[in-house]
């Protein structure tokens, strides 16, 4: 099995606000530049421990991720380190301009010397607030836009493209791809509907923080469409994210995670009030296909994810809470970040944590037969 | 039928009530959930905006005390002016509604709500003048800035006129009492902080009279409030851009806080 190491940008400032958007009067630029600084110096230790790629990812408004075009940082990271793997997982397609995106990923393939894989995502529900995007039409924009990126990769003549929610009367990337076709794209699998697509189109899979036994019936769906599709997906094309935070021993990995874990996930999009926490949940449910004359009942609303907890503990603690996502996965790529949240830990700490991964973790998840 | 200066405000009707010893006159048009817009200094004027909103509410534009024929020469604070303002809406048989403050009303609109707060359901501030850093005052203004301060399209529907002498001479002493300095005043923005209403702030980006700056005071205080600034229109937005001042009113008024959420169809065909 691969270790990919996920450069999550969590502004390192004290100050983080209670919700989204967090206004920006609280950043202080030198947290700022030392979270950046601190970025690339785990990018080298994570490279140092052996981990086989190095991943950024798109969010808006916040300081859990400084990252709201993840090529910018994806483009210097792989200039600096020139024989690192580069992922994007990935961009949120359905808010942003699908041509403008295959333009930009086209010209980063050539400046990483075609060293880069990337991911079509359809974001966080604040990511719909971001750039004033229709959740209820997120699906379908996401289906379309990906197979509009990949055409504006593989179509050799200017094209045009008359879609349902796309128009473009003409398109011609420059500069092309390295990698011919095209980089390599992966999809969500955290939905049946993500995982037959991308079965379907012949795109990889990726879990994030979902349960492994929830993961598991969308790999079966992802199999089943591409044996429909005509080709067979292997452990290489399934990858899962998660946090991990590895220490001497599991009190001290507990230690950290009691103090930082705060908020969970959905810290990543706390609305401020009763008010905006419902917005959040009504374009959670779009997401999800709830129509959109539906109000949801913030009482009775479902979390739109319950995540499986965060691999922290001690070496042997870790690798057997990755022996067990694997059973339920089959994944071929391990994408963590270090942490036990969405909350930043110490540089400090993180470096810690990755010389630990580098003598006790990752020489197992490496061995043959993971 | 196109919009002339003789055609708005033409479906409002007038009546007069009377609370906390003054004859209020209203005026209102359209059905629905009620809209009670508290006016700027200049006192109440019929818009396109407000003829806009009309169509979805029962908008009632509100005199206050003193702005009429009465001479108000006791009021002498803004609580007192909201008090006065909150009896006439009552008495008007307003029980709740969507409160819109301009300027001055809008200064008066926070009170009102602090001071009664189940009566207000969501509130909309345009250009508000409680907190009036680096804002200049209407009678500092030098006649060559007047216009511009309030008006970045004068050719636009209704014409802004240059006030009234006779009306400034008995309604400016008012309002520089209910006013006061515009000193930080820490004790009202505890009470704008504890304030749980949806309030949409609006300023027009090239307002010369309230600097835009001052929105984000109210957007750091109130944390169920957004604020947005309207392109190319000055201290009279509705004068300005009435077309989408009215649409962003009426989308929050009536989605609330999922009006951020972007419902519109992006279907091309299917």
């Amino acid at each position: 099995m691969k270790l990919e190491f996920f450069q999550t940008l969590t502004y390192c400032g004290p100050d983080h606000g209670d919700s989204w958007p967090a206004p920006p009067r609280i950043y202080d630029s030198e947290w700022g530049r030392t979270t950046l600084e601190h970025g690339f110096d785990q990018c080298s230790a994570a490279l140092d421990a052996g981990f086989d790629s190095l991943n950024f990812a798109e969010h808006h408004y916040s300081p859990k991720q400084l990252s709201p075009n993840p090529l910018i940082y994806a483009g210097i990271a792989g200039r600096r380190f020139p024989d690192a793997q580069i992922g994007v997982f990935g961009t949120d397609l359905p808010i942003n301009n699908p041509v403008r995106i295959a333009e930009e990923y086209s010209l980063l393939d050539n400046l990483l010397d075609g060293r880069l894989r990337i991911g079509m995502l359809r974001g966080t529900p604040n990511e719909y607030l971001t750039y004033g995007s229709n959740p209820w039409e997120s699906r379908q924009r996401f289906e379309e836009a990906t197979l509009l990126v990949r055409a504006c990769f593989t179509e050799p003549e200017p094209f045009g493209w008359e879609g349902r929610y796309y128009r473009f009367r003409q398109i011609a990337v420059w500069p092309r791809a390295v990698q011919n076709p095209h980089p390599r794209i992966l999809i969500s699998g955290n939905s049946a509907d993500g995982a037959t697509f991308a079965g379907t189109h012949g795109f990889d899979l990726g879990f994030s923080y979902m349960a492994p036994d929830k993961c598991a019936a969308n790999v079966e769906l992802y199999k089943q469409s591409a044996a429909a599709a005509g080709w067979t997906p292997t452990a290489d094309n399934i990858q899962y994210r998660q946090f991990m935070y590895v220490a001497e021993t599991d009190d001290a990995a507990k230690e950290i995670e009691a103090q930082y874990a705060g908020g969970g996930l959905l810290a990543l999009f706390a609305g401020a009030t009763p008010d905006t926490m419902h917005v959040m949940m009504q374009i959670g449910a779009a997401l999800g296909g709830v129509p959109k004359h539906v109000t949801i009942d913030p009482a009775t609303a479902k979390p739109p994810l319950v995540p499986w907890p965060a691999l922290v503990g001690s070496p042997d603690a870790v690798l057997e809470r990755i022996a067990e996502a694997h059973r339920g996965i089959g994944m071929g790529r391990l994408e963590v970040s270090i942490g036990v949240g969405v909350n930043p830990i110490p540089h400090e700490a993180a470096m810690t944590s990755l010389k630990l991964i580098s003598d006790h973790v990752a020489p197992v998840i490496h061995k043959e037969g993971w | 039928m196109s919009t002339t200066a003789s055609t708005i405000g033409a479906t409002f009707t007038s009546r007069t009530v009377n609370a906390a010893g003054f004859d209020v006159r209203f005026s209102e048009a359209g059905d629905g959930d009620a809209l009670v817009c508290l006016p700027g200094a200049g006192g109440p004027r019929q818009t396109i905006a407000l003829d806009l909103l009309a169509a979805s509410f029962r908008v009632a534009l509100v005199e206050l005390p003193g702005w009429g024929e009465q001479r108000n020469d006791a009021t002498n604070t803004m609580d007192a002016l909201a008090t006065q303002a909150a009896a006439a809406i009552a008495a008007a048989g307003y029980e709740t509604y969507h409160l819109m403050g301009t300027s001055l009303g809008g200064a008066c609109a926070l009170h009102l709500t602090t001071l009664f707060p189940d009566r207000v359901r969501s509130l909309v501030l345009e250009a508000p003048a409680k907190f009036r850093e680096a804002s200049m005052s209407p009678a500092e203004l030098p006649p060559d800035k007047f216009l511009p301060a309030f008006r970045s399209h004068p050719e636009r529907l209704p014409a802004m006129e240059p006030p009234d002498p006779a009306f400034m001479a008995r309604v400016w002493p008012l309002v520089e009492r209910v006013m006061g300095a515009g000193d930080h005043d820490q004790t009202f923005v505890d009470r704008i902080a504890a304030l749980g209403h949806k309030t949409l702030i609006l300023f027009g980006v090239d307002d010369g009279v309230i600097n835009p700056i001052n929105g984000r005071t109210y957007r750091r205080q109130m944390r169920n409030s957004v604020l947005t600034y309207v392109y190319d229109a000055a201290h009279d937005i509705q004068g300005d851009r009435p077309e989408a001042f009215a649409d962003i009113v009426t989308d929050f008024l009536r989605r609330g806080m999922h009006f951020l959420i972007n419902e519109d169809d992006g279907l091309i065909n299917p």
